[in-house]
């Protein structure tokens, strides 16, 4: 169990949100931000905190959303932050961090392990094959179905990085997949 | 999907339609983290509601209008319940924690021979704490850095902002109560690890220790939970029909019942 801090994203003053407001987002968007998080490559065991931290973030900082704008390309932008702050303060290294993904996430429980098909075990080694940042611009764009322009305004990013990130994070998931595809037919 | 990925293979934009039928995570699990972030941050029960309706073809991003004004965007059969609740909070000027601790009121607070106990011997804890991952539970270990770090196995002692002193008996019986948290914590991350025998475990350990608790209703709200997960419908049942007596407005009734309604 990795004893992990508050999330080190700055906690900005302003009015929180109306306890009812939250509640309504949290019991709207938990499950996204479990699959986000689950994509970004989020041990299965740490999962539970880590989805906690996004909410912590996300209760301090929605008074910053704005409304006009889709929400969840707003979440996923926080659940980002969350997880590579996650990353960085377990100390994972790049590297590391794939071999945990892999580690933690190819060894799921035994009735996990029934339940979870080939499919879906291929694109999480997949994932996991891609550094954070190329991950979360291929789960967004070609997961979640976002706009390049939004994921870019949700990361931080210029528009010209999110889509050399898709193109070259698309380029290394396809190699990756067909490796797994090939060491599955050598069994 | 906004581009239909063009560069991705087929065969690829089909793993990923599978892994959008990854199934959404137990019931268990949302309930576990709204109890958590409701104790982190000090919302008085506000958490503890339903589910709401997920995003529509016609709103795929989720996109939600904030605006207090938007009462429509609000989901009002869920939450009306805990605007009551709510208003009660404000009433008694306590904090999350001392609203549990208020519709508790009838119940007398725990030895402190027993918490002592209990806090003597890790041994009640370790196994289960060990069986789920979380060696920092057990007392004497770093259970106090955990909880500072306020993740989920904090003591509830998070910011809060309805920032009234809680009810005496509470401030009394204190470290009876952060042990009573400890031993119900390893309970709930056994619920979390899908691990239904370490929860009833650890939730038999609390209810030996502390048969009085201030925590009982939690317990119990967690044992109907944990009964379902483990398949024993008639158990299940019979713990959700005695919650019901015995907690009849308890702020956990909605999450016992819908893990109810997940049996056969």
């Amino acid at each position: 169990m990795l004893v992990m801090g508050k999330p080190a994203l700055p906690e900005v003053a302003g009015l929180p949100p109306a306890r009812e407001e939250f509640a309504h987002l949290y019991h709207r968007e938990f499950s996204y931000v479990w699959h986000s998080l689950r994509r970004l490559g989020v041990p299965h065991r740490e999962l539970f905190d880590v989805t906690q931290n996004v909410f912590i973030v996300l209760y301090h900082r929605l008074h910053l959303y704005d409304p006009s704008r889709p929400l969840r390309p707003w979440i996923f932008g926080v659940a980002f932050r969350v997880t590579s702050d996650y990353l960085r303060l377990a100390r994972h290294a790049r590297e590391s961090a794939r071999a945990e993904i892999e580690t933690a996430d190819g060894a799921p429980a035994a009735d996990e392990l029934l339940a979870i098909h080939e499919e879906q075990m291929i694109v999480r080694e997949g994932l996991a094959a891609l550094d954070l940042e190329r991950r979360a611009v291929v789960v967004a764009h070609d997961f979640d179905g976002v706009p390049g322009p939004e994921i870019a305004e949700a990361l931080g990013i210029p528009l010209k990085t999110m889509y050399y990130r898709l193109r070259t994070g698309r380029s290394q998931f396809v190699a990756a997949v067909r490796r797994i595809q090939a060491r599955l037919r050598e069994r | 999907m906004s581009d239909g990925s063009p560069f991705l293979p087929s065969d690829l934009r089909q793993l990923i339609d599978a892994d959008r039928k990854v199934p959404d995570p137990p019931e268990a699990l949302r309930a576990g983290v709204a109890q958590s972030l409701d104790h982190e941050l000090g919302l008085g029960g506000a958490m503890m509601g339903g589910p709401t309706t997920a995003p529509t073809v016609d709103n795929p991003h989720g996109q939600w209008d904030l605006s207090p004004s938007s009462g429509g965007s609000l989901h009002p059969s869920a939450i009306y319940g805990w605007k009551l609740l709510a208003g009660a909070l404000l009433a008694v000027g306590a904090g999350g924690l001392a609203l549990s601790l208020a519709l508790r009121s009838s119940q007398p607070s725990a030895a402190p021979t027993t918490a002592t106990s209990l806090a003597t011997s890790p041994a009640l804890i370790a196994p289960v704490a060990e069986r789920v991952g979380l060696g920092a539970l057990v007392p004497g270990s770093a259970s106090d850095a955990v909880s500072s770090t306020g993740n989920v196995f904090s003591s509830g002692t998070g910011p809060r902002r309805a920032s009234a002193s809680p009810p005496s008996h509470a401030r009394v019986s204190g470290d009876g109560l952060k042990e009573e948290r400890t031993v119900l914590d390893a309970a709930r991350a056994a619920l979390v690890h899908r691990d239904a025998g370490a929860a009833l475990a650890a939730l038999r350990s609390h209810e030996q220790s502390f048969p009085r608790g201030q925590l009982v209703e939690e317990r119990e709200s967690m044992r109907v939970q944990a009964l379902v997960m483990a398949r024993d419908a008639r158990a299940a049942r019979a713990a959700g029909e005695r919650f019901r007596r015995r907690f009849a407005h308890s702020v956990f009734l909605p999450a016992v019942e819908r893990a109810l309604e997940n049996l056969p």
